[in-house]
């Protein structure tokens, strides 16, 4: 190597570049027990070395995304986002369950039976109905009008008679 | 900035960031926990990275920041060294411990670590990373010639470990 005395001194002033530096590293590497380096051999194999050490522990990366994801206001709107759903979810779920136990059912009991068909329970309940008032009915029927009052009866609206005293 | 983007251009500085908070904090377990804190710093910045020119000297800086706001808090500089010194004098007195290359590792280490906190970093920006002098300025806000100085001076320091008797 040329000029090695004037590199190192150059060296430890400060004043050489990395592709000096380089050349050095490189010299010493190959003649590491020259008397007059003065220790620049130790020196530089020991950088070599020290810059590839690791520092870190192998789990840093997965720590640290870990950290990272938790602190993400992204990730953490997110959260929130799939919570609140979650609880909306649960809410509905909880009502439907209260409103569907609470609905009354429609259902007729004819003669001990039940019967759950809307229709058919509403003509049963027709039934019921008209078998019920069919007495009346003749009873209407077998009414007489009373002797001596027959003009004085003077329809004035459906359903309703008005009694005439002048007559 | 996404969190694939941050992975691949932030997270690969991972060991320039440890080494350098090694070398001014002085041991793995703080060097790892100011790793992480400078990485979460940066992804809080995240959206401000893009117009970053340097990211390398930009977390480094935030880095080396981070480290002498810690030292500074803890005031403990002086103890450690003071550790350090000791155990240098102890090995300088012994010469046949140096020929071992983990034994060499160490003696440097221990020798970087009991440098005023400039040209221990000056020092492992570019001794150790191997960064231009520009860059060191940007991390250190440091002019080139000042840096030049203080690396002669740690350079000498730790030549001194081998010449001496």
């Amino acid at each position: 190597m040329k000029n090695k005395k004037a590199l190192v001194d150059k060296f430890f002033a400060g004043n050489t570049n990395l592709h000096e530096e380089q050349m050095l590293k490189k010299h010493f590497s190959k003649h590491t027990s020259e008397p007059t380096d003065a220790g620049v051999s130790k020196m530089l194999t020991a950088y070599t070395t020290l810059a590839q050490e690791k520092v870190l522990s192998n789990n840093f990366d997965k720590a640290l995304m870990a950290k990272i994801r938790v602190s993400n206001p992204k990730t953490r709107s997110y959260v929130w986002h799939w919570s609140s759903l979650s609880i909306a979810a649960s809410l509905l779920f909880a009502v439907g369950i209260f409103t569907f136990s609470e609905k009354k059912e429609a259902y007729v009991i004819e003669q001990g039976v039940r019967y759950d068909d809307m229709e058919k329970a509403v003509g049963y309940a027709d039934k019921a109905i008209n078998e019920a008032i069919a007495p009346l009915k003749l009873s209407m029927q077998s009414l007489q009008p009373i002797k001596g009052l027959e003009g004085a009866l003077i329809p004035v609206s459906k359903g309703a008679l008005l009694i005439d005293n002048s007559k | 900035m996404d969190l694939k983007q941050f992975e691949i251009e932030v997270l690969l500085l991972k060991d320039k960031i440890a080494r350098l908070a090694f070398y001014l904090l002085g041991n793995n377990e703080e060097a790892e926990d100011a790793t992480q804190e400078v990485f979460l710093k940066l992804w809080h910045i995240k959206d401000e990275l893009e117009v970053v020119d340097n990211m390398q000297a930009f977390a480094l800086r935030i880095t080396r920041n981070l480290c002498l706001d810690k030292i500074r808090a803890q005031n403990r500089r002086l103890q450690k060294n003071e550790a350090i010194e000791e155990s240098l004098k102890e090995r300088a007195d012994n010469p046949h411990e140096q020929t071992e290359i983990r034994d060499l590792l160490s003696v440097i280490k221990k020798q970087i670590a009991a440098l005023p906190e400039t040209q221990r970093t000056v020092i492992t920006l570019r001794d150790i990373e191997g960064l231009e002098f520009d860059e060191i300025a940007e991390i250190t806000g440091m002019n080139e010639n000042a840096i030049k100085v203080n690396l002669s001076r740690a350079r000498k320091k730790i030549r001194s470990l081998f010449t001496e008797k």
